[in-house]
């Protein structure tokens, strides 16, 4: 078997004799892998909005007198995709002030047996399995339960339409480095043909001696995921610093690196060159 | 009678239709048998070497080697009979971003040890060509005499029944000429049929081997040594 160091020197050539075509390449590719990356986060956080918007409830509990029942709904909720708010008297009345500030200064006007008068409330929002929702009813200090779905139809609606588009956009981008692969392809045939025909001259088998092409185009893909990688590390934390603010519809899950997405890309761009490579008979074999 | 490693049966080359490169090419080879094939600069030797070690489809007519024809071969038939074969064409056929070294090692790669030639007489042959301090040089920092000195080179690491080389010593001063030759005849005596291509009538006068004559498209094998 040839060994790997000759391997390598082998699959270099075209890099050494281009190197200034094939370095603006690689940073070409990194630029699409990168659009790439943040396709599938994109789809990611999508999938999640759709999900939140799609099944999230306003759930509002009900506490018997002032009891505290704080901590076992915690636990209860534990995991789930919610928020919880404590709303005390003084939140119900600042909530109401607007709408009936006559009843507002009433209560408020008879003092500590005015707040008497408003039940404690806790106010959970997001998604929660109905198995919880059950377990919560069933709790002693718990009064009553209402639930509310809620509404983001027209949220739901963007959020379909932006995923096809993003799906769409990243199907032009795999086709664009499809093409960057058949230009390095092109770029490379002349030092791919000499070693081939090299190899070939000496009994090597066809597989063989068309390795080094395709080790030549892993480097070329490999070095620009890498590279995109890189980027992606800083433009991470900036579109996280600009976009946090949209708050549980949106990117508010850290930005997870999309792996499944990288895997399927290498995978696909692997299959191309493994294509590219070994599709045709070269004259010299 | 030596049985045939090579057998050539009226062979014709053709690139533009009604025009003959060569026609009526037949000859055989056997094991340590030794051919010239003497032509003037355009007569087609180039060609026709290229096409007795398979790297080009004749238009007519058949190369068989070891009883294997090689324009209707299997890939992996072609590839064991191309192990079997060490050609050396007129450009050398070498990589320039490689040291000599990497080129011994591709020509012997993916073969038995059996079919190496031992190190002892591989580094012989490398000090006669005057190349034993240059093993770790690109061939593009070699002069033209050295490039074609490392394309015979590589041709001697392995074994094989033909070697095939085409003007292999037309870039060499006499002496290196002669040194040369001297390892070709070493070889072929040592078993290995040889078909080497020239312009050079002295050398074929001196050496008194066996010569075909490629002129005006017509090959003619002269019998007589």
């Amino acid at each position: 078997m040839i060994r790997i160091g000759l391997l390598f020197k082998l699959a270099l050539i075209p890099f050494r004799r281009a190197w200034g075509v094939l370095g603006l390449m690689v940073v070409s590719l990194a630029q699409m892998f990168l659009a790439l990356w943040f396709c599938a986060l994109l789809l990611n956080e999508i999938a999640h909005t759709r999900q939140f918007a799609e099944q999230a409830k306003l759930i509002t509990v009900q506490l018997k007198d002032q009891a505290d029942a704080l901590p076992k709904i915690k636990e209860l909720i534990a995991g789930q995709d919610v928020t919880l708010e404590e709303w005390t008297t003084e939140d119900v009345l600042a909530k109401m002030e607007q709408d009936e500030p006559e009843l507002v200064q009433t209560v408020r006007s008879m003092g500590q047996e005015g707040g008497m008068l408003f039940p404690k409330l806790i106010v959970i929002r997001g998604v929660i399995a109905p198995e919880r929702i059950e377990k919560l009813k069933l709790l002693t200090e718990v009064s009553r339960l209402d639930q509310s779905p809620v509404h983001h139809a027209r949220l739901t609606g963007f959020y379909r339409h932006l995923g096809l588009e993003i799906r769409i956009a990243a199907t032009l981008l795999l086709l664009l480095v499809l093409v960057q692969l058949v230009v390095f392809q092109r770029i490379q045939n002349r030092d791919a043909a000499e070693v081939v025909s090299n190899l070939s001259a000496w009994g090597v088998p066809a597989v063989a001696a068309r390795l080094p092409s395709l080790l030549s185009m892993v480097t070329l893909s490999g070095i620009a995921a890498i590279l995109s990688v890189f980027e992606w590390v800083i433009f991470r934390t900036f579109i996280w610093r600009n976009n946090a603010f949209l708050g549980e519809l949106s990117l508010d899950h850290g930005l997870a690196f999309p792996w499944t997405s990288v895997l399927l890309t290498i995978l696909v761009v692997g299959f191309m060159s493994v294509v590219l490579v070994f599709s045709g008979r070269a004259v010299e074999e | 009678m030596k049985p045939a490693l090579l057998k050539v049966e009226n062979l014709a080359k053709s690139y533009v239709p009604g025009e003959m490169v060569w026609k009526h090419v037949s000859f055989e080879l056997a094991r340590g048998d030794f051919l010239y094939i003497l032509g003037g600069s355009g007569a087609g030797k180039s060609s026709l070497l290229r096409t007795l070690a398979s790297f080009e489809n004749p238009s007519d007519g058949r190369v068989l080697c070891q009883g294997v024809d090689l324009q209707t071969s299997g890939r992996s038939e072609l590839e064991r009979i191309r192990q079997k074969i060490s050609f050396i064409p007129q450009n050398l056929g070498l990589i320039p971003d490689l040291t000599i070294e990497d080129h011994l090692e591709l020509s012997r790669m993916g073969i038995r040890p059996s079919e190496r030639m031992e190190e002892s007489a591989l580094r012989n042959v490398i000090a006669l060509t005057g190349l034993k301090d240059k093993l770790k040089k690109r061939v593009s920092e070699l002069s033209g005499g050295e490039r074609q000195r490392v394309a015979i080179l590589r041709a001697f690491a392995r074994k094989v029944d033909l070697l095939i080389a085409d003007e292999p010593t037309g870039a060499q001063d006499f002496e290196m000429t002669w040194k040369l030759m001297d390892l070709f005849v070493k070889l072929n005596l040592s078993g290995t049929a040889l078909l080497l291509a020239t312009h050079d009538l002295e050398m074929v006068r001196r050496l008194r081997k066996r010569c075909a004559i490629l002129k005006d498209g017509n090959f003619k094998v002269e019998d007589r040594a």
